[in-house]
């Protein structure tokens, strides 16, 4: 069923663009605003291990899809109907990144543009690129993480160079103890970006060589860990953890104000086209997980001609999910990271895992 | 085959739709081009005096660079409105201007002392919310006169008034440093942070304040009206409370590591006399502020190390002589003290942390600073501070001794 093959260094790509997307530009981890950047080193391990956990479930079934997998373990109901609430979860999921971003750009740039239009035409292009298969996804990702990364290392080096670093922002670390750092890490971060790979479990039956994912997947992780913390910390030492933590668009401030010589300025157009480009990423892969588990469920053939009605759905969804801004961001918030992560990104698949070693051991000793 | 082709001539021209551009354009004939806000108090009713000085795209683009020609016209207009917010007045002048007002190259925003000595605290949302002001925009309070008449006065040599000032403000910081430059951001920073207080640079009119808006202003080589960057103003919860000026304004900038390079005159040889000076070119200064807490008590140290050339001597000292450099690393030391004891005096006085001595103690000491927080001015005010400064003269530029004699 599944012809296309990716290899790990395009699966590397696409983590990290997917990591990338979004949590690069917003404020994450909203109760640490100043360790942030620590919190995010500590939600990595806890991010690390819950890939571990995909990548184990669908190691176990190397010829299965995703949902196949879910079948194996669980049986053809039961695991149809968890596919079922997998399908609905990526759709959602996958709407309120287009949701997010469309807001982004008119916030910052595009004001007087309908975001009904913005969203349109961003969608439009991720069904045409998910709509010609995951290779061309992945191909497609190898070329633009490059462009990120010169994007991103140009953004450091004018912001470096114009001196608006003020490293005392940073300090004192930790000032509301310990607790505060570990609740940002681990009931949000962990959450946002890290559980939303489990969109990764149905991309991981892609690759060319089930065991490569392993590794390329925990390079790619601790690579956009490391990118993420790092983002982060300059935009706080840059703004003020007080500035960072009240605006939308941290990333965008930060590089607004660099400032070479009264020549280089106005930088900002390099955030917007970082946006994006990895949200665009992540929405094409939350659109393509949610296209295999359809295909899967409704044993569609060829799955890509999916791409269009799963992708009007995703748009029509990310139109209804909220009627202003505060709505989606406490949704996100209340919702999203609060119930819906936690159970689809760490209940449900260690409960799989555990149901399948339980099963397991219990088979050998029946044999 | 046929159905084929028609339906991608159909998608072709679908395109066109889209290719037309972008849905948010505005064209650069549509607009006007805002160097300056300037904001003030209304005489008597709640609300603000909005002045926005427009740039006049014609008369800046002319090649002559003789500077107040007759051909090119006034490169600024001013144009005021009056409302409860500052957005309101904004759309509210579209009645006044020909154009759509565009705010994305603002590069000065002008207070009025009389709003500022009231309070601004509550004033700059809007530069914080919209998209179209960038956090590089910087902050004077208009010293003396209300800052729609700062934005009226027309300048020579840089054309536009508003880049005037803000030439000003980066020469006069980087050479003389008794004054800042505050961003917007800065200012938020300060009024939410642990010290709450502030300091904005101030700017005033020289000479006749109602002059300064006429074309006839620049025809002279001595212009009857001109604007200075002077001094700083020292805000107390949001309210001016005093301006620091000459020595206090250095010493203000010194203690916040701002110092950039200046020159200090000191007495040459003997105090009594006050034409023996020797002024001392300030060529490299750091300031560390340290604090520390004994029994629950903070106190700070701030610690400066400077080092300078000797620019200019009126007396008749041999500085090829090693005692003779050190006595005025002495007078040099003892003064730079004295700025700095007087800047802090200042600002105690009034209670106020303009420095962020709390944020250096936030830093160093957070449980300390947690228990004091609430009560900071008043512990700021009794705080004991030290002031440690080590000076250093490295050269005496091209000659060593002078020609003066005894």
């Amino acid at each position: 069923m599944l012809k296309e093959k990716i290899n790990a260094r395009q699966l590397f790509s696409l983590i990290v663009l997917f990591e990338l997307g979004t949590a690069l530009v917003l404020p994450i981890g909203f109760v640490s605003h100043r360790d942030v950047w620590l919190s995010i080193l500590l939600a990595l391990i806890g991010g690390i291990l819950l890939f571990l956990i995909y990548d184990q479930i669908v190691r176990q079934y190397p010829e299965s899809t995703f949902v196949g997998s879910i079948r194996q373990i669980m049986g053809t109901y039961a695991g149809s109907l968890i596919g079922f609430l997998y399908l609905g979860f990526f759709i959602h999921n996958d709407a309120r990144v287009l949701r997010e971003t469309g807001e982004l750009l008119v916030t910052s740039a595009y004001d007087m543009t309908p975001l009904f239009v913005i969203c349109a035409f961003f969608m439009l292009t991720v069904v045409y690129v998910v709509s010609k298969g995951v290779e061309v996804l992945a191909r497609t990702g190898e070329i633009y993480l490059l462009h990120v990364l010169i994007l991103g290392g140009g953004g450091t080096i004018l912001i470096l160079f114009s001196g608006i670093v003020h490293v005392e922002n940073l300090l004192p670390v930790m000032e509301d103890g310990a607790g505060k750092v570990l609740e940002s890490a681990y009931r949000y971060i962990l959450m946002f970006p890290f559980g939303e790979m489990i969109c990764f479990a149905a991309i991981l039956p892609s690759l060319n060589r089930t065991s490569s994912g392993r590794k390329a997947g925990i390079l790619a992780l601790i690579a956009s860990g490391t990118i993420l913390s790092a983002a982060h910390a300059i935009e706080v030492s840059v703004l003020g953890a007080n500035i960072y933590g009240r605006s939308t668009f941290p990333l965008f401030l930060a590089v607004s104000k660099v400032n070479i010589m009264d020549f280089i300025q106005r930088m900002d157009g390099l955030v917007i086209l970082t946006l994006i480009i990895t949200s665009f990423f992540k929405c094409a892969i939350n659109c393509y997980a949610a296209i295999t588990v359809a295909a899967d469920l409704f044993r569609v053939r060829e799955p890509m001609k999916l791409a269009m009605p799963v992708g009007l759905v995703v748009l029509f969804n990310s139109m209804m999910t909220s009627n202003d801004w505060p709505e989606f961001a406490l949704k996100g918030k209340e919702v999203i990271m609060g119930i819906l992560l936690p159970v689809y990104s760490v209940a449900i698949p260690v409960g799989l895992l555990a149901v399948h070693w339980i099963r397991r051991s219990i088979g050998s000793k029946t044999l | 085959m046929r159905t084929r082709s028609a339906i991608s001539l159909m998608l072709i021209g679908l395109l066109l739709i889209p290719l037309t551009g972008c849905w948010n354009s505005r064209e650069l004939r549509d607009l006007s081009i805002i160097g300056a806000i300037g904001i003030d108090k209304l005489p008597d009713k709640p609300g603000y005096k909005v002045s926005f000085q427009i740039i006049n795209p014609s008369a800046v683009t002319t090649t002559g660079t003789g500077g107040g020609g007759g051909q090119s016209g006034i490169p600024v207009t001013v144009y005021t409105g009056n409302g409860r917010s500052i957005f309101e007045v904004i759309r509210k002048t579209s009645g006044l201007s020909p154009r759509q007002l565009f705010f994305s190259h603002i590069r000065l925003i002008v207070i009025g002392e009389t709003l500022a000595r009231e309070d601004l605290s509550n004033l700059f949302d809007f530069f914080e919310r919209s998209h179209e002001i960038r956090l590089t925009t910087k902050l004077v309070v208009s010293r003396g006169s209300s800052a729609e008449q700062l934005l009226q006065v027309l300048t020579p040599l840089e054309r536009i008034p508003s880049d005037a000032i803000y030439g000003k403000l980066e020469s006069t910081k980087s050479i003389w440093s008794e004054s800042m430059i505050t961003g917007v951001d800065d200012v938020i920073n300060r009024l939410i942070g642990p010290g709450k207080q502030l300091l904005i640079s101030g700017v005033r009119i020289l000479g006749d304040q109602d002059k300064g808006g006429e074309k006839a202003n620049l025809d002279k080589t001595k212009l009857p009206a001109e604007i200075e960057i002077k001094g700083i103003a020292l805000f107390k919860n949001g309210r001016l409370e005093t301006w620091l000026d000459g020595g206090k304004a250095r010493g203000a900038l010194r203690i916040q590591d701002k110092m950039n390079s200046s020159v200090v005159t000191v007495p040459c040889k003997d105090r009594d006399d006050p034409a023996a000076i020797a002024a001392i070119e300030i060529t490299r200064s750091r300031t560390k502020v340290k604090a520390t807490v004994v029994d629950g008590e903070p106190a700070f140290r701030v610690y400066v190390r400077e080092e300078g050339n000797v620019g200019e001597v009126s007396c008749a000292v041999d500085l090829s002589k090693k005692e003779a450099i050190e006595e005025l690393e002495q007078r040099w030391r003892s003064k730079t003290k004295q700025e700095i004891r007087e800047a802090i005096e200042a600002a105690q006085s009034r209670s106020s942390d303009v420095y962020g001595f709390g944020e250096v103690l936030n830093r160093s000491y957070p449980r300390t600073w947690k228990k004091l927080e609430d009560r900071w001015s008043e512990v700021f005010a009794d705080c004991e501070i030290e002031v440690q400064v080590e000076s250093f003269i490295r050269r005496s530029g091209m000659r060593t001794k002078p020609y003066i004699k005894e």
